[in-house]
């Protein structure tokens, strides 16, 4: 499995879970999101906004979250995973590449990437409430997928 | 209210008016500033102003009073004359790179602007579209357009803005995403702003709003920023010490003046066109504050919202 894979598929489910109503606008989003991140997270105005319709109004979009927190969750995964090869098992990097060979991610492990998910979800502007439950999403799509 | 031409379609917006005013300015401070040009190229030549004055014995500057002697400005204008046909290169060759500029502008910066900030076709996306294609043709057929315009996605803005741009012959209409999530959350705020896009395609203003943005920064780019950079720096030595003479501040602030009312006529252009593409969204959802979902704390920066273009103007996540 890619990052792009693992951050595309573990977003798209979190955001059906969250916000179904978004699908259709998850693709296009997430394909801008993987040429360029900071341009996706980033609410700054766009050149040329001298010509829109005037309304500098942010809609809250969970899509650009979803995939913001999908990747510190892979790029944290890929830590572990380099203290595990440094420990001589790197069993979860296996289980990123094989899903079939390795073993099921650890009950402490889920909720310690569910916390990274919350803190990462608040750093991209989300309340708490909605932070907290990205983050349980993110825990049940990853204990399915993982 | 019906898709028919509404009364509001039979009143003149002003915008060509207002178009045109810009243009005559445009036109002038070019003029005069490839005039001064004229007057001090080839270098043998930049004190033939002066002379002329020195040959009709007319001081213009010396006394504050108009020398009341006809005679000698007769001879004045009569020298000055002759300065004319040396300098009309510099005067036809001004607003011919103006002219040019303003077309490259104008013809390239639709195309690059969808390069550049990637705008992708909505019918791209066959899960989007089929969401999107009922209810923008309706909103299409409400504008009463005769056919749609290209629709476009901007999947990098979480704004609920829209943008009316391109040509006459092709239109084309960017959607923010944010905008696109608004079609569940918020139909009528989903339809005031893509109306608004669509009133702008109505009223065929795309083409006299990128001419405008064109023709300023054509003006910026031939007129301005070489003639401030050879008046302050003529050198090019990054030795500002011209900025203490008083006939260099005299020039710089004349130009600047000129370059003030071309940015005054450009944003009463933008400003009209907004202005009447809002009138028209009201006729159409017969609603008088159509937008009313969308706005968030009013921006309370004076200055700006002095030469805004919009007078909704608001920051910040809806209400």
């Amino acid at each position: 499995m890619t990052e792009r894979d693992f951050v595309v598929d573990t977003a798209r489910e979190v955001v059906a879970d969250l916000a179904p109503d978004e699908l259709a606008l998850f693709e296009p989003v997430s394909r801008a999101y993987l040429r360029d991140p900071k341009k996706v997270l980033s609410d700054r105005e766009r050149p040329g906004a001298v010509l829109g319709s005037g309304l500098d109004v942010v809609i809250a979009l969970l899509s650009p979250v979803a995939l913001g927190v999908a990747t510190a969750v892979y790029e944290h995964l890929l830590d572990k995973t380099g203290e595990k090869i440094v420990e001589g098992g790197g069993r979860l990097f296996k289980r990123l590449r094989r899903p079939r060979d390795a073993p099921r991610i650890t009950p402490d492990q889920l909720d310690e990437l569910r916390a990274l998910a919350i803190e990462r979800a608040k750093e991209l502007g989300v309340a708490d409430d909605l932070a907290e439950k990205v983050g349980d999403a993110l825990r049940a799509t990853l204990e399915r997928e993982l | 209210v019906g898709p028919g031409r509404p009364e509001l379609l039979r009143t003149p917006s002003g915008t060509t008016l207002r178009f045109g005013t810009l243009v005559a300015l445009a036109v002038a401070t070019t003029w005069y500033v490839a005039g001064v040009y004229g007057s001090i190229w080839p270098p043998g030549t930049f004190l033939d102003d002066a002379s002329c004055q020195v040959r009709a014995n007319l001081y213009l500057t010396s006394t504050a009073s108009v020398d009341p002697d006809e005679t000698k400005w007769t001879a004045y204008r009569d020298c000055m004359s002759g300065l004319f046909v040396p300098r009309l290169g510099w005067l036809v060759g001004g607003l011919l790179l103006l002219v040019l500029v303003a077309a490259a502008v104008y013809v390239g910066w639709p195309r690059w602007r969808i390069r550049r900030s990637r705008l992708e076709l909505l019918d791209s996306y066959p899960a989007l579209w089929a969401k999107l294609e009922g209810p923008l043709d309706e909103l299409v057929e409400r504008a009463g357009l005769a056919r749609r315009p290209e629709f476009r996605l901007d999947a990098t803005s979480t704004r609920a803005g829209g943008v009316a741009f391109g040509t006459r012959r092709r239109p084309v209409v960017c959607l923010d995403a944010g905008l696109v999530a608004l079609l569940d959350r918020d139909r009528a705020g989903f339809d005031a702003v893509v109306l608004h896009e669509l009133a702008h395609v109505r009223n065929g203003d795309v083409a006299t709003t990128y001419a405008t943005l064109a023709v300023w920064r054509a003006v910026l780019a031939v007129v301005l920023l070489p003639y401030l950079v050879f008046t302050v720096d003529p050198l090019l030595g990054f030795d500002f010490a011209n900025l203490g003479s008083p006939v260099t501040v005299g020039v710089v602030v004349r130009v600047l003046l000129l370059v003030l009312l071309v940015y005054v006529a450009r944003t009463a252009v933008l400003r009209s066109r907004e202005r009447y593409a809002d009138a028209l969204v009201v006729v159409w959802t017969g609603d008088t504050d159509p937008y009313r979902t969308l706005r968030a704390e009013p921006d309370r920066r004076r200055v700006l919202r002095w030469i805004a273009i919009h007078r909704r103007g608001s920051r910040g996540s809806p209400r």
